[in-house]
């Protein structure tokens, strides 16, 4: 009974202690408002307090034993956590630099447009992602939901990386720089999940299970076990050299190598189908990064 | 003219076609009320007063700079969700009133 009391005052008490720690931040003298910023934080702050509240409602009434609840309260928790991810993102464009709250770095700090821009567009996805997670907590799998809230945290993430890089410092750069930014981070973007692409598909080669798809492929090949772990190597290896500078030309050699020769496979050993796509795909992602990373 | 309460005050806001017109110019960047009003045809007192409405609802806010009141967009994404809306339910045949005005009078 002591244990179900105390975990039932974890969370108002830790709830508590941030909001008596942070306040000074905002209630103290020295910053400067914008008219109606006050509403705006408060709004965000009330957002948070209803948040937290309705997570306490769960924990009060399952440490009180409503065995009706039990099913149901992960599910609960992530809906209660989608919705609340979209409230505080309506408000995320309302916000101006601030001592408290936002994506708070030295630029966005300094530059008020930049901050504007990179809010309003945080705002968006925030939206986007809190309303995508809190439907697929109603609607979806356990796998389902987990698969969602990934996506859309990727997304999200990537998003607001190309908005913050290339939204820079687009008030003084002339337009042929900010076009060249852009196309580097677009170039960058593809080595990136390249790069993470093939060092999967490497890693996914070494494991020797005898009833492993990639043993009985490479069986049906008939090189030899060697050769699994030989293209599992180039893959992997290809993979990590995008990332290097200087190491696009050797990696994308490599790769194309592999992607060639898989092709190969695809067409004389086990037929091609949907997946001979996707090499192709590939194949051609893999020169063109290659391409576009000339200097 | 009547003051709704703040909180119907953004839809009543965005209830006027002009007013979504300046707050989608303001998407482009902040601008000071002469250069809004130089965007429309409608006069600097008139576009004053948009202003004005949009201030109250809290869907632009006023940042001044030096001697410059600059305007910025401080819709929330709800509010923006609501105001795409509205266009795309306006009556067809509208035409857009967001065209560069042309130079005033040539005065001198």
């Amino acid at each position: 009974m002591l244990v179900a009391a105390l975990v039932a005052l974890t969370l108002p008490a830790a709830a508590a202690v941030i909001y008596m720690s942070l306040r000074p931040l905002w209630a103290g003298p020295g910053h400067q408002a914008t008219d109606g910023l006050e509403r705006t934080y408060r709004a965000i702050a009330r957002r948070a307090v209803f948040f937290v509240l309705a997570l306490q409602a769960l924990v009060v009434l399952s440490v009180a034993g409503a065995g009706w609840l039990r099913p149901i309260a992960p599910r609960a928790v992530v809906f209660l956590f989608g919705v609340f991810l979209a409230a505080v993102g309506d408000a995320l464009p309302r916000t101006r630099p601030n001592q408290l709250f936002g994506i708070r770095t030295a630029r966005t700090l300094d530059d008020r447009q930049l901050w504007i821009r990179l809010h309003r567009a945080a705002g968006y996805a925030a939206v986007i992602a809190g309303a995508a997670i809190a439907i697929a907590a109603l609607v979806l799998s356990k796998d389902g939901i987990a698969w969602v809230v990934s996506a859309v945290t990727v997304g999200g993430a990537a998003a607001l990386a190309g908005v913050y890089f290339t939204g820079l410092p687009a008030i003084e750069t002339a337009p042929e720089t900010r076009a060249r930014r852009r196309r580097e981070v677009a170039v960058w973007s593809l080595r990136l999940v390249l790069a993470a692409l093939f060092f999967y598909f490497g890693l996914m080669k070494f494991p020797g299970n005898p009833r492993g798809m990639w043993v009985r492929l490479f069986d049906a090949i008939g090189f030899g076990q060697w050769f699994r772990v030989f293209t599992g190597v180039v893959e992997a290896g290809g993979g990590l050299l995008l990332l290097v500078p200087r190491g696009v030309w050797p990696g994308a050699a490599l790769l194309s190598a592999a992607m060639i020769g898989a092709l190969l496979v695809h067409i004389f050993v086990v037929g091609t189908g949907p997946a001979t796509v996707a090499v192709l795909v590939l194949l051609v992602l893999v020169i063109g990064v290659a391409l576009a990373s000339r200097s | 003219m009547k003051v709704p309460a703040a909180g119907h005050a953004a839809f009543a806001a965005l209830a006027d076609q002009t007013r979504r017109d300046i707050l989608n110019l303001l998407r482009a960047g902040p601008r000071t009320s002469g250069q809004i009003a130089d965007a429309f045809h409608s006069s600097w007192p008139t576009i004053s007063r948009h202003l004005g409405v949009l201030r109250h609802a809290g869907l632009v806010v006023a940042e001044r700079q030096g001697q410059e009141i600059y305007y910025e967009l401080n819709t929330s994404v709800f509010q923006d969700v609501v105001r795409h809306l509205l266009e795309l339910m306006k009556p067809a045949g509208r035409t857009r009133r967001t065209r560069r005005r042309r130079p005033r009078h040539q005065e001198a």
